[in-house]
């Protein structure tokens, strides 16, 4: 579904990605984790086109993304950030509904019934619906976050980028935003690239992991293939534990504090 | 759901209209002398073309009306845009040195005494030629590979603004006094004397700034979020800051070169308009144009009557009542949140 | 003691008497801060004690040699002093605030204000004679003056009165009220200022269509007297514009109240209101 070649990408100070090549089959939840700095989110932005190539290509479908729309990219791929900031009061409603946007019209102003077929649907299925009226600086840390995936649903995506969607927020909304993911995914067949900080959560929810480390990928496979005590410390350059999870059996990662050990 | 939201931004446009033809009417009615109601309705059904005050309306003061509309409702959704493109609420049509460019185009040509050689159409043509240099410097100021730096634009627009008012009191000092008088009314803005030529441009101008716009009102509404949203989205973002920031430029640019300086206009009225119909620029950039044009209106009317047979500039009152909307609307802001 | 006393009024009194004597002769350096007051000094022959005018003092041809001492509004103060003159004529558009400095400095300064009509203009003129001991001269150019004006008058005496508007400004529209001499002038030609009760310069372009006046008279510096003629005609229910009675004139020749100026003005004036009767 989305092969990279190749590819070099970066700022104007620095090329962060260099000479990345992998492939995603698609179909599957793909996790992406490693160090801060590694590049994922640059990555992310390159797929999207959101970064120009300075090098090699990425093909998406079967086709070139230099070659797509940026219409025609946003009609496949939908991105979900950590958090959002509009310039002006939105209801959660209004919000969702621009993820409509790709799909409409150059000259369609107004949503018709089957972009609020989706809309309602996206609300639904992220429990969103008794807040559809509400302000979106009003809600709570997780309830925008689910307002920003029930947008990216809204695009009727058959990829969904999501770039650390819970790094802020509590265990209860974690885990009720990456079953959520699970359940579109099995349910609507939605192909998920996802980048975590959270390496117990990659490993728990994703069904292939890719460890990226100084604009590479440095290891890919399953969880227990990657998260891999010598990997880990290598690329993190920090002593850990593992261990396993006592009920789905994945992978788990642990630290700890330097004064016990000294002990 | 979608339906009632329909119904109130169809009621809002409505009533902006209905408001609109009273507040043109009242303008019509007022002024220097004192025309009647029967001669105001007599003006519309059956007219006495000879007499002096079919003149004074046909002639005096409708077209300011025409031309105040056009005018305010181009420096109105010129704001819209802007402040959509930079998510920044002081940016108005001047911040990008545009009315800078302009008053130094028309400063040059009084100087050189330009309008004795070529005549009075070249007081506009220089205002616009002005405008349209500094929007050009400015532009590829922040032009950085192909794409168009907001931050860089919105520092560039202050810096260029700074040098053109300075260049335009060096020339101010060397002037003759006489010409020195004409400069300063022109830079507080005038909707004095329009030729029927200049209207219909501006009023063409006007329209068509409206339709293109609004073909890129849903582009503006995923601004919103930020570039890179709006880029997720599938916003095609460099085209379009390039065909808006020359939109506006060109709204802005002519506005100025016809009638003036006249502040405020962009910056308050899409702050006002978006307290009641709130900020999605579908319903935000109709109701800003009507508004800004109303204003305007209203503004000549009073500029023309508070202290007749006296004119004050109309940029003077625009400036004082929009200070006071501004600052009533960053109050109601603040209580609201 | 009291030889002191007689030696110290002896002293007063001869210091008295020479600061009379010294006021009682005419200057020898005269600083013009009006292009109507170098004109005036020329026409009562002193030209040669002018050391210093204004940048906008070009009548007659010879004035332009002159020093420079500033522009009508701005005084160059450093100029002035260097020039060392005995007396200053300043006129009411020089800046206050130059005009004392000057005098605080010990400069002789002759304030020159605003006059209203013919006989200010005509007193005014006496008294520049007078401050440069040419009385006489002064007072046979009034004289002359006051005859020529008595004659237009009584020859327009019995045409009909014309309302007349004189235009001086643009973008504002700006005229002459009662407070300038240009009124009386309009009056004295057998013609009704519009604007004469107006209390600031400032004009509605509606009054004027309301008013329709039979005459407009375009007269200001800075304008274009083409493209106002333009933008009048636009308005074809006034008078002025019915009948094509809308001129223009030198702007400098209405700005110099001096007598003779205003005589020849006068004439011109009477002609252009009365067209047909006078024919000139």
């Amino acid at each position: 579904m989305l092969q990279i070649e190749n590819i070099r990408c970066g700022y104007k100070e620095k090329i962060i990605l260099n000479d990345l090549s992998t492939t995603f089959e698609g179909k599957k939840i793909a996790g992406i984790i490693g160090p801060n700095g590694s590049g994922k989110t640059t990555f992310l932005r390159a797929i999207t086109k959101a970064l120009p190539l300075l090098g090699g290509r990425i093909i998406l479908n079967g086709k070139d993304i230099a070659l797509m729309s940026y219409k025609e990219i946003a009609q496949y791929i939908a991105v979900a950030n950590s958090d959002i900031e509009a310039s002006f009061d939105i209801s959660v409603e209004d919000f969702v509904a621009l993820g409509r946007i790709p799909h409409q019209q150059p000259l369609q102003f107004f949503e018709n019934d089957y972009d609020w077929g989706k809309i309602e649907q996206a609300l639904r299925l992220t429990d969103m619906t008794s807040f559809r009226k509400r302000q979106l600086s009003a809600l709570s840390a997780g309830e925008r976050q689910l307002a920003i995936i029930a947008k990216a649903l809204a695009q009727e995506p058959k990829l969904l980028l999501l770039d650390e969607p819970v790094v802020h927020l509590d265990i209860a909304h974690q885990r009720h935003i990456l079953d959520l993911i699970k359940r579109m995914h099995v349910e609507n067949d939605l192909s998920v690239i996802i980048v975590l900080h959270e390496l117990n959560l990659a490993a728990e929810y994703c069904d292939e992991l890719r460890l990226f480390e100084q604009g590479r990928v440095f290891a890919s496979g399953t969880p227990e293939e990657v998260l891999r005590k010598q990997m880990i410390e290598t690329i993190y350059k920090t002593e850990v534990v593992m261990a396993k999870n006592p009920e789905s059996g994945k992978p788990c990662v642990f630290i700890c504090a330097k004064q016990r050990k000294l002990k | 759901m979608a339906n009632s939201k329909l119904i109130v931004w169809m009621t809002w446009v409505i009533m902006l209209i209905v408001f609109g033809v009273l507040v043109a009417l009242f303008s019509l009615s007022v002024g220097a002398t004192n025309i009647t109601g029967d001669q105001l309705v007599s003006f519309f059904i059956n007219p006495d073309t000879a007499s002096s005050y079919y003149n004074i309306l046909l002639n005096i003061r409708l077209p300011r009306i025409l031309l105040g509309f056009a005018v305010g409702s181009a420096l109105s959704i010129s704001g819209v845009m802007l402040q959509g493109m930079f998510r920044n609420p002081l940016v108005e049509p001047y911040t990008l040195g545009i009315s800078g460019g302009a008053a130094l185009g028309v400063c040059i040509n009084i100087a050189l005494r330009l309008n004795r050689t070529i005549g009075l159409i070249s007081v506009p043509v220089s205002g616009f030629l002005g405008a349209g240099c500094i929007i050009v410097f400015v532009y590829f100021l922040s032009m950085h590979k192909g794409v168009l730096k907001m931050q860089g634009l919105l520092l560039s627009g202050v810096m260029v603004s700074f040098i053109c008012s300075s260049l335009f009191m060096l020339i101010m000092a060397l002037m003759r006094i006489e010409d020195l008088h004409g400069i300063i009314f022109w830079t507080m803005g005038s909707l004095d004397q329009p030729s029927w030529f200049l209207i219909k441009c501006m009023g063409i101008l006007s329209i068509a700034g409206l339709l293109g716009a609004y073909i890129f009102c849903k582009d503006l509404n995923a601004f919103s979020l930020g570039q890179e949203h709006a880029h997720h989205l599938g916003v095609n973002v460099s085209r379009t800051k390039k065909f808006l920031f020359i939109l506006t430029s060109l709204l802005t640019g002519c506005s100025v070169a016809v009638a003036g300086v006249i502040g405020f206009v962009g910056l308050v009225i899409p702050h006002f308009v978006r307290l009641f119909v709130g900020g999605d620029n579908r319903i935000l950039l109709i109701c800003s144009y009507l508004a800004g044009g109303i204003f305007l209106i209203a503004s000549d009317a009073i500029a023309r009557t508070i202290i007749a047979p006296l004119e004050l500039p109309v940029g003077v009152i625009t400036g004082i009542i929009g200070g006071i909307i501004f600052i009533y609307a960053l109050n109601r802001k603040r209580a609201g949140v | 003691m009291r030889i002191k006393i007689f030696i110290g009024i002896i002293c007063v009194i001869l210091i008295c008497s020479g600061g009379l004597a010294q006021a009682n002769d005419p200057p020898q350096r005269i600083v013009s801060l009006g292009s109507f007051i170098t004109e005036g000094l020329f026409l009562l022959g002193v030209e040669d004690k002018i050391v210093g005018v204004t940048t906008y003092c070009n009548r007659p041809e010879a004035a332009k040699n002159k020093e420079k001492a500033g522009s009508i509004v701005e005084v160059n103060l450093e100029k002035v002093i260097a020039l060392n003159p005995d007396l200053v004529i300043s006129t009411p558009l020089t800046n206050i605030k130059a005009r004392d400095k000057i005098r605080k400095m010990g400069m002789r300064v002759v304030e020159f204000g605003q006059v209203r009509d013919f006989e200010q203009i005509c007193r005014q003129f006496l008294k520049l004679g007078r401050l440069v001991g040419r009385e006489s001269q002064a007072k046979t150019i009034v004289d002359q003056a006051k005859e020529k004006a008595k004659s237009i008058q009584e020859k327009i005496k019995s045409n009909p009165m014309k309302k007349v508007f004189i235009q001086v400004g643009t973008k504002p529209l700006f005229t002459m009220n009662k407070e300038f001499f240009i009124n009386d002038l309009i009056k004295r030609a057998g013609g009704i200022n519009i604007a004469e009760d107006t209390p600031t310069g400032i004009f509605s372009r509606e009054k004027v269509v309301e008013s329709s006046p039979d005459v407009i008279i375009i007269a200001g510096m800075g304008i274009v007297a083409e493209d106002e003629k333009d933008i009048w005609l636009r308005y074809n229910t006034i008078n002025a514009v019915k009948t094509d009675n809308i001129y223009n004139i030198d702007p400098d020749i209405i700005c110099n109240p001096l007598p003779e100026n205003f005589v020849n003005m006068l004439e011109v004036m009477a002609g252009l209101l009365h067209q047909d009767k006078k024919g000139k």
